[in-house]
């Protein structure tokens, strides 16, 4: 046993290089000799190396260990200030973003409501100042109409029947239908700008249905020169012809042509227009394209739509003679319109023909 | 501490502090090289203890070259020990998922010898097993006498005293005697019984 101890110190020594090199010299001679020796030696050295693999590993993981702990302490501590500054700051934070959303909502719905309010005001106050104008523009009329002498104004009740009626002079002459004035007293006239101006009859044709009014207001003159003329003129069918009558309150146009020179059930004194007509067109002028009236619209056939009946300008001529001297029958026979075209002539013609409205 | 991480350590001062086993190279090591390694292992389906036990050991595998003045690198240091992480996580990959991976064999990598090295180191890790395995099995006080003296690096002269030797040679004896019976145990040993961590 001593012998195997011995031998054992001898290895250790050996492997650990513990050895001078005169005994390393000897040991090793030995090693050849005897191969038991060598193997023990070879099996000691390995088990010398695994230990010492085993206490590097055990070296290098308890230093890696304390390190990557310590390194994942820190992370950890990292995270939890993290968390911590989180938690502290999260009232704070949550109280400030509500602050915030409450103001800009508020803000929102109140920017919104005062630019409501304000577009309200301005149209308001732009209805008031529309308001003002009409007012003052009435009473400027109102005035006016006082300055001018004689002047009656216009009855508030609703008129009985109304008709047209267009200038023969520019002092404020009219022609219009019998039919429309006869029996009444009141007579007023409407010129564009709606004024209301009462009229008296002047001369009346009564087989033909005509009458001619005077705007009684003496200073009355119209804007400008009658821009159609009105001549006795031959009559061809297929003639177009257009007229302008107030069959509501606003003028309206319409067109048509000559359909028979003679008018009802033969009356040459009149003729028949394929021309649409409704009540208060009646003593409309009939306006052919070159801007002559040649005649005044009258009535129309009750069966058939469509046909209207006038009463020829030569008539209206003759009854124009028996006028007064304040007539000049001259500015008849000439006519401003003539090269226009036709919504140029209408534009022209518009201010001469008025409506006639009659009340009790 | 000598170093800290923001500083630069030349490749042949860190060998030669690494040989030492000074704790701030450590530390220098695993600030700049652990986070690189731990991402490529992640990456190829490693969790993050398995990136520290193939970070552990390439630096064991390091080391014990730089102790036996062995590691002469031709690449940066982190370059190297990345390589050689790769390469165990490859292996272990393989042993584990028994799926060919086949071990990349890059020029650069075939140059360094890194596939020696792991396979070296394997050796080593199943002859610790062995040696764990029949330090198990050889009993008491032998078990505690060799600890000490080979893992604890005590001299004879405690070791005679902690274990109640009347003095160092008879705890010498004794130390033999225990050397033998571990020599035949981890020698006769057939079939080697594995650790739970398999390589």
């Amino acid at each position: 046993m001593n012998e195997h101890i011995n031998t054992y110190e001898l290895v250790e020594k050996y492997c650990l290089g513990l050895m001078d090199d005169k005994e390393k010299m000897f040991f090793e001679i030995e090693m050849e000799n005897n191969p038991a020796l060598d193997t023990l030696v070879k099996e000691h050295k390995t088990l010398l190396l695994t230990f010492n693999h085993h206490n590097n590993k055990e070296f290098i993981s308890l230093a890696l260990d304390s390190i990557h702990q310590q390194h994942q302490n820190h992370t950890q501590i990292l995270l939890k200030q993290l968390k911590l500054s989180v938690n502290k700051y999260w009232r704070t934070a949550s109280v400030a973003a509500c602050v915030a959303l409450m103001a800009s909502t508020f803000t929102f719905l109140i920017a919104r409501s005062v630019y409501k309010k304000d577009s309200r005001a301005q149209y308001q106050s732009l209805r008031g100042e529309i308001n003002s104008i009409k007012k003052d523009q009435k009473a400027i009329k109102n005035e006016v109409a006082k300055v001018k002498k004689n002047v009656v104004p216009v009855p508030n009740e609703p008129s009985q029947f109304s008709g047209t009626g267009f200038a023969i002079s520019k002092n404020g002459y009219l022609a219009t239908n019998l039919h429309v004035v006869d029996g009444f007293t009141k007579i007023f006239t409407f010129t564009e700008d709606g004024v209301g101006h009462q009229c008296s009859v002047i001369a009346t044709d009564e087989i033909n249905d005509l009458a001619i009014l005077k705007i009684s207001e003496p200073e009355f003159s119209f804007s400008g020169k009658i821009p159609y003329s009105i001549r006795k003129s031959s009559l061809n069918l297929a003639h177009r012809v257009y007229t302008l009558g107030f069959p509501k309150n606003e003028i309206v146009y319409n067109e048509g042509y000559i359909s028979s020179v003679t008018g009802f059930e033969g009356d040459t004194n009149k003729f028949q227009l394929e021309l649409p007509s409704s009540p208060g067109v009646s003593g409309a002028p009939i306006i052919d394209e070159t801007g002559n009236v040649l005649g005044i619209i009258s009535g129309k056939q009750s069966q058939t739509e469509g046909i209207t009946y006038a009463i020829r300008s030569k008539a209206l001529l003759n009854l124009v003679k028996t006028l007064p001297k304040d007539f000049t029958s001259n500015s008849l026979q000439d006519n401003s319109v003539k090269g226009r075209t036709r919504s140029g002539q209408i534009t022209e013609i518009q201010p001469f023909v008025c409506v006639v409205k009659v009340y009790n | 501490m000598a170093y800290n991480s923001t500083q630069t350590l030349s490749d042949e001062q860190l060998i030669r502090s690494l040989a030492l086993g000074e704790s701030s190279t450590l530390t220098f090591i695993y600030k700049n090289c652990y986070p690189t390694i731990e991402k490529m292992v992640f990456k190829m389906n490693g969790s993050l203890d398995d990136a520290y036990d193939t970070f552990q050991d390439a630096v064991t595998i390091l080391y014990e070259k730089a102790k036996a003045d062995e590691l002469h690198l031709t690449c940066k240091f982190s370059t190297y020990i990345t390589a050689v992480a790769k390469h165990i996580w490859l292996n272990k990959l393989t042993k584990k998922k028994n799926q060919s991976f086949s071990i990349l064999h890059d020029n650069m990598e075939d140059m360094i010898g890194i596939n020696d090295d792991i396979s070296v180191f394997y050796e080593f890790e199943n002859n610790v097993s062995k040696l764990t395995n029949s330090l198990n099995q050889i009993g008491e006080p032998c078990k505690s006498v060799l600890t000490a003296f080979y893992i604890t690096n005590k001299s004879m002269q405690d070791i005679a005293s902690e274990f109640g030797y009347t003095n160092a040679e008879n705890a010498k004896t004794q130390k033999y005697k225990c050397l033998n019976r571990l020599r035949k145990l981890f020698f006769n040993e057939k079939e080697v019984v594995r650790n739970e961590r398999t390589y």
